[in-house]
């Protein structure tokens, strides 16, 4: 029996260790010398930082190698976001354990442990051979257009050889045996074809049926479900209790606001099909009932990581759009004076994948605290470099895809550019996003680069740096507003 | 109305040989084809035959020579030696078209069916005649710095080409339909069985050849 993966696979790989050991080289704690993020501290001596996680299916794993490493060195998060993959490392931060004062990452690493990921791939037999087909051979499409040629061929071949040997059985009457078996192999073939194309057709017909989702994305669901209750999260409010649970803080340096508003908080980002907005659980919460607790809070982080096509949509059904309680929630966050009754989500990656513009408060002159983001980065050298004009149809498509639902990230990025000083990237060209039958290897491989960009990330930030150019930033402002 | 040519299969086999060899040749000068009207991109012949208007030609030879020495000359050469081997092509082609219609309407017992293929057969001439204009009108619009066509000349192109394709994909479905029907119902001597086998083989060595080629190309 194959040895099942153990917590201290990941925290001792060697990459991991050399990772702590330079950061503890750098940062020895001596006067000076010690690791400044922000001015926010617990009793512990913990920093306190808001943090968000970007969206990349499997590549999620990476995220939890990146709060390690910043967990080991002190820091804690008081605001959390994420969508997708982000959400649900999002999730489980938030959830366990009783405060924010005691590390999350290492619980995660026990539940990514026993997780068998290609689980949640629950489609029927065929779904799952596509997508292990597709994902794994990396000549798929060669390979399909080739079984579609021998279809094709294999049909001609018939049809010519009945053509044949009907013309020739006139002047060789012998051959009429041939002629009869080749009709009857023919038949026999179109019959074939014909089952085939039902079976195929009775896919699609349940594809359309399940609302154009392969796999109903149920394991999952009853998964984080179970990962919450574990930790005592069962209601909306739980989850809201949970998340607004703050230690006592104190400042490292006097702030005018001093500390007692600082709470924290939890966001998870997915898009809404019926009305089309960008909803924040559990924030919005109230656009959908009247009493929140009759919500799942499980289904929130199912909405957000709910990958068209490739998972089922997430529904909220039987909206009570006619309640005044409800109509008004619309108005006030949409302008909307009429609710749908059912609301249908799909992955919030599709419209805001790295929800950092969340924590933007332009009231802030001096931050106490600053946003960390941990950006997935994909993208193959040979995507930036190869010529736009030889693209296949396919990769055209996507470009136009990817550059609609990427930019309302990058707007923001481009307007509040200090906020990129708080962003490390993990590089994971590598890997892919929906490959979920990763190796163990490939795990700890991910665990050990999300550790390795949190290193790099840390020797690199300076605290009072950020402080300075987010003060800049709220000056510019300022005076853009005086010009008006 | 009759019209036999003696040993006419045996002539039909040499021309379908001729034209089969040709188009391989043509095919691997096709593939030489570049331009750059804007962006580098391969095209081909049909691009030319099928512009959907007047600048497209001109854009796209012109195209030619905006590319770099050694590409554009390897492209100019292609498009060149493709048109002049075409001139070989054709009397291959519309002869095998004119045989397999003059062979139909020897076979056919009806009037109406005999003078339908007839005139098909001779139509061919015509086809080929199109066929010769449109080259030489290619090949003169070859330079840097080609002269456009007036919409009035260009719309006779287009005609030029509908005609030449018109006539020649028309005989050879119509020859080719009748042959199969005479092929299903029997109706053929013994002896014509050599000269399938001969076209088959013909079509089969050209098409291995041409697949050894462009694997080697690929290489």
């Amino acid at each position: 029996m194959p040895k099942s993966l153990e917590i201290t696979d990941f925290t001792n790989h060697p990459a991991v260790k050399k990772c702590m050991d330079d950061l503890k080289k750098q940062f020895p704690g001596t006067p000076g010398k010690e690791l400044i993020v922000s001015d926010v501290l617990d009793g512990h001596g913990n920093q306190y930082v808001n943090l968000v996680q970007k969206g990349g299916g499997v590549l999620g794993i990476a995220l939890v190698g990146y709060t390690y490493i910043l967990e080991e060195m002190g820091i804690r998060f008081l605001r959390l976001a994420g969508t997708s993959a982000g959400a649900i490392n999002t999730a489980l931060m938030t959830v366990i354990g009783d405060d924010k004062t005691v590390p999350k990452s290492r619980e995660i690493l026990k539940d990514i442990c026993a997780l068998n990921f290609f689980d949640l791939v629950d489609g029927n037999a065929a779904a799952k051979w596509l997508i292990r087909t597709f994902i794994t051979h990396k000549n798929f499409s060669r390979q399909a257009k080739n079984l579609v040629s021998i279809i094709f061929g294999l049909l001609a071949f018939f049809v010519v050889a009945d053509i044949v040997f009907l013309g020739l059985q006139h002047t060789y009457p012998i051959l009429t045996i041939a002629t009869k078996i080749s009709f009857i192999l023919t038949g026999f073939y179109l019959m074939l074809l014909a089952a085939l194309a039902f079976y195929i057709s009775t896919l699609v017909k349940r594809l359309k049926e399940s609302g154009f989702g392969i796999n109903p994305g149920d394991f999952f669901y009853d998964w984080i479900k179970k990962r919450l209750c574990e930790n005592h999260v069962v209601t909306v409010a739980d989850l809201n209790k949970k998340a607004l649970a703050t230690p006592d803080l104190h400042l490292r340096t006097p702030h005018p606001h001093g500390t007692s508003d600082l709470k924290g908080d939890v966001t998870f980002i997915t898009s809404e099909l019926v009305s089309q907005n960008k909803i924040e659980f559990p924030k919005m919460c109230n656009l959908f009932r009247t009493d929140i607790n009759l919500l799942q809070p499980a289904g929130f982080i199912r909405a957000s990581m709910s990958i068209p096509i490739f998972f089922e949509s997430y529904y909220i059904n039987d909206i009570p759009c006619e309640d005044d309680q409800i109509k008004k929630a619309w108005c006030d966050t949409f302008g909307e004076d009429n609710p749908p009754s059912k609301a249908r989500f799909v992955d919030g990656g599709i419209l805001s994948n790295f929800p950092i513009n969340i924590f933007y408060n332009k009231d802030v002159v001096t931050p106490r605290l600053p946003s960390f983001g941990i950006n997935l980065d994909d993208s193959t050298p040979e995507s930036k470099t190869n010529d736009a004009a030889q693209w296949s149809l396919l990769s055209y498509i996507g470009r136009m895809f990817n550059t609609i639902r990427f930019y309302y990230d990058k707007d923001f990025f481009i307007k509040n550019r200090v906020f990129s000083k708080g962003v490390g990237t993990i590089p994971l060209a590598k890997y892919n996003w929906l490959n979920f039958f990763l190796t163990d290897k490939d795990k700890i491989d991910m665990f050990v680069l999300g550790a390795q960009a949190a290193t790099d990330f840390l020797g690199k930030f300076k605290w009072e740096e950020f402080k300075a150019h987010r003060k800049i930033m709220h000056e510019q402002l300022e005076a853009k507003e005086t010009a008006k | 109305m009759t019209f036999i040519i003696e040993n006419s299969l045996v002539l039909f086999c040499i021309t379908f040989g001729v034209m089969q060899l040709t188009s391989l040749i043509m095919k691997r000068q096709e593939a030489n084809f570049c331009t750059n009207d804007g962006t580098v991109r391969a095209f081909s012949i049909f691009d030319l035959e099928f512009a959907a208007n007047a600048k497209e030609i001109v854009n796209l030879i012109s195209g030619i020579f905006n590319l770099p020495p050694a590409k554009q000359h390897t492209s100019v050469k292609a498009l060149k030696s493709q048109l002049y081997i075409d001139f070989l092509f054709m009397p291959a082609a519309y002869g095998s078209i004119f045989l397999l219609c003059i062979k139909t309407s020897d076979k056919l017992t009806t009037h109406a069916g005999k003078t339908v293929f007839l005139v098909l057969a001779w139509m061919q001439v015509l086809a080929w005649l199109c066929d010769i204009i449109e080259n030489i009108y290619l090949l003169t619009k070859i330079s840097p710095k080609p002269k456009g066509s007036g919409p009035f000349a260009f719309a006779l192109y287009q005609l030029n080409e509908w005609f030449k394709w018109g006539i020649s994909l028309t005989g050879a479905v119509c020859g080719i339909s009748a042959m199969l029907y005479f092929w299903l119902t029997g109706s053929y001597s013994k002896d014509s069985l050599l000269y399938l086998i001969i076209v088959i083989a013909e079509i089969l060595v050209i098409g291995i050849a041409g697949k050894m080629l462009s694997k080697k190309a690929k290489q």
